[in-house]
């Protein structure tokens, strides 16, 4: 076999699926109940997040994604070969929710599975894992699930766009795919922006320092280089999609990078249901996957602190067409809302601490 | 006698790639180079939170290895916000004296290595840590109970007060070596986030990185230092009879023999400016302005370029230049001279001869005043 220039060329992505929460808890309960200013959440451009509920987690979450997915792929759970969960709010710190996941949807036994950490990015990493699995002909299909209820210290700053959401995609080769994957690029350091250290209950981060040295940094230069690689510019898009951990950012590194707000506008999702960590940019992609017609051309941009940025180039197929209505779509679940207040939020994200039976 | 014949200035940002060394090695070899000189007699390092912040000690003489100034003589000077100038009054005393002839002075301060929660500690300990600071009254909150009185005792509106950070962001738009170059409505400034009711997040200084040097020398050149005074003052405004009133900067431009009509006389004034309320405390202090009066004649145009009295900050001030504590006295400095050299890139004080320096520390736990002239 001689390797192809591009091997991600021999891959793509055949089924996408979403999965938000019904409960939405708006900003501005948050604001009162801490008593902030309006000034330090408008700004962010996020109305309300998205909360779990008291009988969902990051694996029921992505259970409910990786399903949509399935639906949309049109496999055999049998025939996907690998299945990889990036999290930061796993429910078990050390024994896999991949298993668990791949078990509930008739993947197991015969298949790899394992979970993920790079902060926001881990998902990506494993859909770039899942490129060289699946276009080396290893195996026919990879799952990959971004899911997470994320922590956010009650009365931090994170805690205005902290959400729950998740995010799946079955990749297999690019025969048949709804979209192929053209090019594929990371960029990753080490810049302690963002992180949560072993046994604490909540993240911290460096204020300021999550921005320019972090996100901006990465994500612009995993872009650059990808387009570079590929010797395409942002005119080439038709849609633009980068990790949204505020409504503010994805549209500022959007613009800088030469992309206009029509490409950039349809995968942002943060402004209706805040930050899923995860699944942020990943959720994105499925909403425009949603709706892209055969033929239009995708960028997605995921970044993790820590930090790293994944840089990926698709171009929808014919195939996406039939695939589109075969699942709830992320506009159906964001529209799916009940509005909670902030003692709902405290008492089922366990944000009030109890003794012990 | 001795004059400033050297300037340099780094940017105020957050500068997570510098270190104190490199801010400081950056705006002395400006300096120095500015400055043509290649002898070096003493440097001179003014900073406040080296150690807090950095975990640093002696910095003077790394920073004078970093240079390559080596055997250079080298010490340090703390005085909280006021280092910069009395970093000012140790160069001078050493030229005027004939101990040294040619002193480099370097501010530095790093105010952003960790989260902002540390900087706000280490700015408690500007204060009173028995008075204030016993009852972790915060900077902000000294600023709002005499901001609150201010308004009260005369009568003026919060829009009207919100008038120097409107000037100084103005200012600061022009300034290369500004940190915030925006420019914001009084209206804004009134109805921001409120930091200790009424002082809002818009009468506050941004926390930022910074390095500023200058060569003090005997040989003469094109700016002369004057004078350099300083006094104490009561350690919280609580002691005075009159909180708004600010004795030590009083009494450091008295000691300098300066009447109220030579300051009038001054073109071009820094001045310290931590918070709205310090800025008119200071102009009334002066005697600028009469009590109660100094927002409204900043609000019908004095202290600006086209206005009367000598203009004020036209760097943007600590409010939207920048504030990295210890640095900032030596940004005041360069920032003089070059207004009385013509060529500062900001804001323009045409054919300015006299310009002065009013550093202080906390609300006046004391006062640096310095008196610059173009010859």
């Amino acid at each position: 076999m001689t390797l192809q220039a591009r091997p991600e060329k021999g891959s793509g992505i055949h089924g996408w699926g979403a999965y938000i929460p019904r409960y939405r808890l708006p900003l501005k309960l948050i604001a009162s109940t801490w008593g902030w200013h309006e000034d330090q959440y408008k700004g962010l451009n996020v109305r309300e997040k998205a909360v779990a509920g008291p009988d969902e987690d990051s694996t029921t979450m992505g259970y409910e994604a990786a399903l949509n997915a399935l639906r949309r792929a049109k496999i055999d759970p049998s025939e996907v070969g690998a299945v990889f969960f990036g999290t930061e709010s796993k429910p078990y710190a050390v024994k896999p929710s991949a298993t668990i996941i791949a078990e509930a949807l008739g993947i197991t036994p015969v298949t790899m599975a394992s979970d993920l950490e790079f902060a926001c990015r881990a998902a990506s990493e494993a859909m770039r894992s899942s490129i060289g699995l699946v276009s080396s002909g290893m195996l026919k299909y990879s799952l990959v699930i971004g899911s997470d209820t994320a922590q956010a210290q009650p009365g931090d700053v994170l805690e205005f766009t902290a959400a729950s959401g998740a995010a799946a995609f079955i990749l297999g080769p690019s025969s048949g795919a709804s979209a192929v994957f053209e090019g594929s690029y990371t960029y990753v350091t080490d810049t302690p922006d963002f992180w949560r250290r072993s046994l604490q209950p909540y993240p911290r981060h460096g204020e300021g320092f999550t921005g320019e040295p972090a996100y901006f940094h990465h994500i612009i230069n995993s872009v650059k280089g990808l387009l570079e690689e590929l010797g395409l510019k942002p005119g080439d898009f038709d849609y633009a999609i980068f990790h949204q951990p505020n409504g503010k950012f994805p549209v500022r590194v959007g613009l800088r990078l030469g992309f206009t707000m029509e490409q950039i506008e349809p995968g942002l999702v943060t402004p209706m249901i805040g930050n899923t960590y995860n699944a942020s940019a990943l959720m994105g992609l499925a909403r425009v996957l949603d709706r892209a017609r055969p033929g239009e051309r995708i960028l997605v941009a995921p970044f993790g602190s820590g930090a790293g940025s994944d840089a990926y180039s698709l171009v929808v197929t014919d195939e996406i067409v039939e695939r589109q209505d075969l699942a709830p779509k992320v506009d159906d679940y964001i529209a799916r809302r009940v509005e909670v207040d902030y003692g709902f939020y405290t008492r089922y994200r366990g944000k009030i601490r109890l003794m012990p039976r | 006698m001795a004059w400033i014949s050297g300037v340099g200035m780094v940017r105020i940002n957050r500068h997570y790639q510098k270190g104190l060394r490199d801010l400081a090695v950056e705006a002395a070899s400006q300096a120095l180079r500015d400055a043509g000189v290649d002898g070096i007699d003493y440097v001179v390092v003014a900073s406040s939170s080296s150690y807090r912040q950095v975990g640093q000690l002696d910095l003077a003489s790394y920073t004078s290895s970093y240079l390559g100034l080596r055997g250079a003589r080298s010490l340090a000077v703390e005085a909280g916000e006021a280092s910069g100038l009395a970093g000012l009054l140790t160069a001078y005393s050493l030229v005027a004296s004939g101990a040294a002839e040619t002193v480099l002075l370097v501010g530095v301060d790093k105010l952003t290595e960790y989260n902002s929660g540390e900087a706000y500690d280490m700015i408690e300990g500007l204060y009173d840590v028995e008075g204030e600071g016993f009852y972790n009254i915060g900077h902000a909150g000294v600023a709002g109970l005499l901001m609150r009185l201010y308004m009260h005792e005369y009568g003026v509106d919060r829009l009207t007060m919100s008038y120097w950070p409107a000037v100084m962001h103005a200012n600061a738009k022009q300034n290369p070596y500004a940190m915030l170059r925006f420019a914001v409505t009084p209206e804004k400034v009134a109805s921001a986030m409120p930091l200790a009711d009424p002082v809002t997040l818009l009468d506050s200084y941004p926390l930022g990185d910074g390095a500023a040097a200058v060569v003090v020398t005997r040989r003469p050149g094109q700016v002369r230092i004057v004078g350099v005074e300083t006094a104490t003052g009561l350690p919280s405004p609580a002691h005075r009879d009159d909180p708004l009133y600010l004795e030590s900067v009083a009494e450091a431009v008295s000691r300098l023999g300066l009447s109220r009509e030579d300051l009038e006389g001054i073109d071009v004034m820094e001045i310290h400016d931590s918070f709205t309320i310090t800025a008119y405390m200071i102009l009334e202090t002066l005697g600028l302005s009469d009590k109660g009066r100094a927002a409204k004649d900043l609000a019908e145009g004095k202290y600006t370029v086209e206005g009367d009295g000598p203009v004020m900050n036209p760097s943007g001030g600590l409010k939207a230049r920048g504030h990295p504590i210890g640095a900032t006295g030596v940004y005041q400095l360069a920032e003089v001279t070059m207004y009385l050299r013509g060529d500062f890139p900001g804001v323009k004080t045409n054919g300015a001869r006299r310009g002065m320096v009013i550093s202080m520390n906390a609300m006046g736990s004391s006062a640096y005043t310095a008196l610059l002239q173009a010859e």
